[in-house]
């Protein structure tokens, strides 16, 4: 009788671990493949062009290793303009994004009015049709307001892009606030703006950071907006500055694979902000425990 | 002087009301009980005293001022709620001090304030912590500390002991006690709990659906219920009901199956119709042949100091009798029970109860 059950509850251990090492398998699998071209990148931004082409796969070594490629990107053409320029759109868009999503999203889900569920519903529109469906109507008006070949132009596209699904998840999310905690603010005396920034931002901080890093890759990345509204050489950003590099004839992969490699560095300097704000628990014991 | 009037005080949410004309006033320093089945409109009722909940109809005035349109920050009050709301990112000093910082207060009399009301609830050696490092009983506490500093008109209680467990909510009871005892402050006080209701209240406000079934001090709606609700509502376990008919009027009535019974009311309610009611408290247990009407023992529950014996009388639901912890009653065994006429509640068929030709001896 014992023996049967210990050998069913080994059977169970086994099982659950066996579990365990099947999904950490698979994780583990995704994360090199999705590392590889990364690392590649990385890797081969330290080689000479012969080194590149020769054996792409192998680590720098005493023969290939070389340094040119940073040379050149930090050294010919504006690079770090453009980088300044990718930095300024994307701190600039997110932060607006948040501001104005965090507002729209605690309206949404804090105050009874006639058009909230309208409202809702036209943000969830803005997540199902994509931004560039309306390129050339955005390109015509921002030549009415002057402002193509600016970097206010992207600011305001991309605002535009990331606040449906930002002012969506967060309004769900603050549903999901205590509603006692703000009341006990209003019995407090704070006005309804004060509330929300000393009472929900703090409470919201985790979720903030989530939309942060989601909304701030797409915008680093982008390529279309940047070629289509602000191609001149003081606004270009850095997806689009690599293109210099790019000659009809020659690539100057070196260059090339050093700008990518250092573009990624901002994506990762924020990430890490913004993930030490993931860490949740910060909501703990501010209602039931 | 009446401190908190509520005028005909109605509340709808879009087109519908669920508070339907309440009428209520409080004196100054009193312990005011608002309880109820959950859904029937307490905390609507108390966040429109706050100020959190627009009024639909009527005047919620406070001292002698009209509060309606009144933000809840100049109307005195302060609020404890159930879920205790302290803001996270504060530690428990600046948990109790927000509010007055937030009004400007000058830091020496912030305090002076936070230490006094920590001493009064021995939060002293916590004032340091953040809420996540308190236990749930800390955290009441600190919510009731941070209600005590702001020294408030009136104190509002929103279930403020419904997330504790059972022992914990009994020891904060005695200090929610003790702490009017010591502020004589006015407090208004919901829960859906009816002991927390009679061992608090100065008078407790019966609702149900919106209204005010009856208002009174909780021995006056132990003895003396308006209605079958009440009497239902208040008493643990709830008072037994049997139906009833009429013998000839003047309060003598017959349930199936047992001898006349004479109640003591007033009028002389004289329809087929009726209830009556009788507490498992005062119910005497008597040999079958003595008894006013006799049934079998189906349950005995033995809790040690009492023991409630569930009888078989032939009506739907169990008839509960409390006996004494050592009744030698055992289940499948006749008794005979046995009415005194006194502990007896008769009650129209609306559910209007009879008023007793005598009012009980405890109650002026
Ligand atoms: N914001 C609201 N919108 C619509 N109906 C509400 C709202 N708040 C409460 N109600 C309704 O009002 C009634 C009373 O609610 P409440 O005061 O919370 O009851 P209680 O506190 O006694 O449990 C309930 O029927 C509830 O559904
Ligand atoms: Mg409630």
């Amino acid at each position: 009788m014992s023996t049967v059950d210990t050998t069913r509850a080994r059977r169970g251990r086994m099982g659950r671990i066996g579990t365990a090492a099947g999904v950490h398998a698979v994780l583990l699998g995704y994360t090199l493949i999705a590392i590889f071209p990364v690392l590649i990148v990385v890797m081969n931004s330290f080689k000479n062009r012969r080194g590149i082409f020769t054996e792409p796969l192998a680590l720098p070594g005493p023969e290939t290793f070389s340094a040119e490629g940073y040379a050149t990107v930090l050294t010919e053409g504006n690079f770090l303009l453009y980088y300044g320029n990718s930095l300024i759109v994307t701190v600039v868009s997110l932060f607006l994004i948040l501001l104005l999503g965090a507002m729209a999203a605690h309206a949404l889900s804090e105050y009874r009015f006639k058009l909230n569920a309208l409202l809702s519903i036209y943000m969830i529109l803005g997540i199902m049709v994509p931004i560039r469906l309306g390129t050339v109507a955005i390109l015509q008006l921002m030549v009415d307001l002057n402002l193509v070949n600016t970097l206010i132009s992207l600011i305001l596209v991309y605002t535009a892009q990331g606040l449906p699904i930002a002012v969506f998840i967060l309004t769900e999310f603050m549903r999901t606030l205590s509603r006692d905690i703000k009341d006990c603010a209003r019995v407090d005396g704070l006005s309804e703006y004060r509330i929300f920034f000393e009472v929900v931002v703090p409470l919201i901080r985790p979720v903030l950071a989530t939309v942060a890093v989601f909304s701030m890759i797409p915008i680093w990345n982008d390529l279309w907006f940047p070629l289509i509204l602000a191609s001149s050489d003081a606004t270009k950003t850095v997806t689009l500055g690599v293109q210099q590099f790019i000659g009809q004839y020659t690539v100057n992969w070196s260059a090339v694979l050093a700008s990518l490699s250092i573009a990624i560095l901002p994506v990762l300097v924020l990430y890490a902000i913004f993930s030490r704000q993931l860490i949740s628990g910060i909501t703990a014991g501010a209602v039931k425990g | 002087m009446a401190q908190l009037v509520l005028n005909d005080v109605r509340k709808r949410f879009g087109k519908t009301e669920v508070i339907h004309g309440v009428d209520l006033e409080v004196k100054d320093g009193e312990f005011v009980v608002f309880v109820g089945p959950s859904g029937c409109g307490k905390s609507t009722l108390l966040r429109m005293i706050a100020g959190l909940e627009e009024v639909s109809g009527g005047d919620v005035i406070i001292g002698d001022e009209r509060m309606n349109e009144i933000a809840p920050s100049d109307r005195g009050i302060a609020m404890v709620f159930q879920s205790y709301a302290l803001y996270p990112h504060k530690d428990v000093y600046g948990n109790m001090a927000f509010a007055l910082r937030h009004a400007g207060e000058d830091k020496k009399v912030i305090d002076e304030r936070v230490r006094k009301a920590a001493d009064i609830l021995g939060l002293e050696p916590l004032l340091k912590r953040r809420p996540k490092e308190l236990s749930g009983g800390q955290r009441q506490r600190v919510a009731i500390g941070r209600a005590i500093v702001r020294d408030p008109a009136i104190f509002l209680f929103d279930e403020p002991l419904s997330n504790l467990d059972a022992a914990l909510r009994v020891q904060m009871r005695v200090e929610i006690l003790r702490l009017h005892q010591q502020l004589k402050t006015t407090m208004v006080y919901v829960t859906h709990d009816q002991v927390e209701a009679m061992t608090l209240a100065d008078r407790i406000v019966v609702l149900r659906d919106g209204r005010i079934e009856q208002v009174g001090t909780p021995l006056e709606l132990y003895h003396h219920p308006q209605n079958q609700f009440v009497a239902g509502f208040i008493g643990s376990p709830k008072m037994n009901f049997l139906p009833a008919r009429s013998e000839g009027g003047s309060g003598r009535v017959t349930v199936p199956g047992s001898d006349p019974i004479d109640v003591p009311v007033k009028g002389s309610p004289d329809v087929s119709d009726l209830t009556l009611g009788i507490r498992p408290e005062h119910v005497g247990i008597v040999p079958p042949d003595q008894g006013t009407i006799t049934g079998e023992v189906m349950v005995a529950e033995r809790l040690g100091g009492e023991t409630y014996l569930h009888v078989d009388l032939g009506a739907d639901d169990p008839f509960v009798v409390k006996a004494d912890g050592s009744a030698a009653q055992k289940s499948g065994e006749r008794i005979g029970l046995r009415f005194p006429p006194e502990a007896l509640h008769l009650f129209a068929k609306d559910g209007a109860a009879f008023e007793h030709r005598e009012r009980h001896s405890l109650i002026a």
